[in-house]
């Protein structure tokens, strides 16, 4: 489990700093075209950019940063398929373990934690995606297995026939 | 196709030979099919002690603890098996129901979901196992392939 763990992770981790190098490109070619200057650079929150004498550093520890969020949720998939664990168990351990690494990220890169109010918008609405992701899966769970049920019992009844 | 026997005193135990101009995805085929249905049985270990039983005695395999387990109904015993192999060897017979547990399909009671959404099975010989989410389609499929 922990090979997978960490194969997931690792997995995540270079896809989230890969799509993010290609959308600071994205952007940075943007406001040269629409500024002119070839000095350019992305904009960064300033009380993040300020840690760093360089803006250029900055933002290459952002983007590891990023890619560790990612990290974080390729490995902690791995909880989903402990089956004996019910889904809402999965949902909060998942909820918990994820929260760890990207709270303290957001709050050090994006500035998060700065007003209280954005801070709980980010909260629900994560609590709102779990809330849904596992509504639908429930749902669809249930379907299966009454489809499965049936075949079940259409299988029984053949073989008391027989 | 033809089909024969060639029958000869030399032949102390029966012999399966498949004859042909290549090796085609047909003949590996016909060999899987005919190896399921001539070994029936498979090895188990009972306190150290080789046991052959019948494979559709076998209600389910599950890993722990770094070895893989063959339970019937009345024991369990260990294989010195991966489960991955004995799911590719078995897979006609056993479907997977998590990543640590491959069943026998014919042993299928039920199932049902709790309110929390933990997915149960119950197999024959009272047993009770988990599901995993991921397998619930594939668990499916299998029985409407039987």
């Amino acid at each position: 489990m922990w090979k997978k763990c960490l194969w997931r992770g690792a997995v995540s981790f270079t896809t989230c700093v890969t799509v993010n190098v290609f959308i600071l490109m994205a952007k940075t070619m943007s406001m040269v075209r629409i500024t002119g200057d070839k000095q350019t650079l992305p904009e960064l929150v300033p009380e993040y950019a300020a840690h760093f004498e360089n803006p250029f550093m900055a933002l290459m520890v952002q983007t590891l940063l990023c890619g560790l969020i990612g990290f974080a949720f390729g490995a902690c998939s791995v909880i989903m398929d402990i089956a004996r664990w019910s889904m809402v168990r999965q949902a909060v351990v998942h909820f918990v373990l994820t929260a760890c690494v990207w709270v303290p990220v957001s709050i050090f890169c994006w500035g998060l934690g700065r007003y209280w109010i954005s801070f709980i918008c980010v909260f629900l609405g994560m609590l709102f995606t779990y809330t849904v992701t596992w509504t639908c899966q429930i749902i669809v769970c249930r379907k299966e297995v009454a489809r499965i049920n049936e075949q079940l019992l259409a299988r029984e009844a053949a073989e008391g026939g027989n | 196709m033809k089909i024969s026997f060639w029958i000869h005193e030399k032949y102390e135990e029966p012999e399966i030979v498949i004859c042909g101009a290549k090796k085609t995805r047909e003949l590996a085929e016909i060999k899987e099919v005919i190896a399921e249905a001539v070994n029936e049985k498979i090895t188990v270990y009972d306190d150290g002690d080789a046991v052959q039983i019948m494979r559709n005695e076998v209600i389910r395999f599950y890993a722990g603890r770094q070895r893989v387990y063959a339970q019937t109904a009345d024991a369990t015993y260990l294989v010195r098996a991966r489960l991955y192999e004995l799911e590719e060897t078995l897979k006609k017979q056993f479907v997977r129901i998590s990543n640590s547990e491959i069943v026998n399909a014919k042993k299928i009671r039920r199932m049902d979901t709790s309110i929390s959404g933990t997915i149960h099975m119950y197999l024959q010989g009272g047993i009770e196992t988990y599901v995993s989410r991921r397998y619930v389609s594939r668990i499916r499929d299998s029985l409407m392939r039987k």
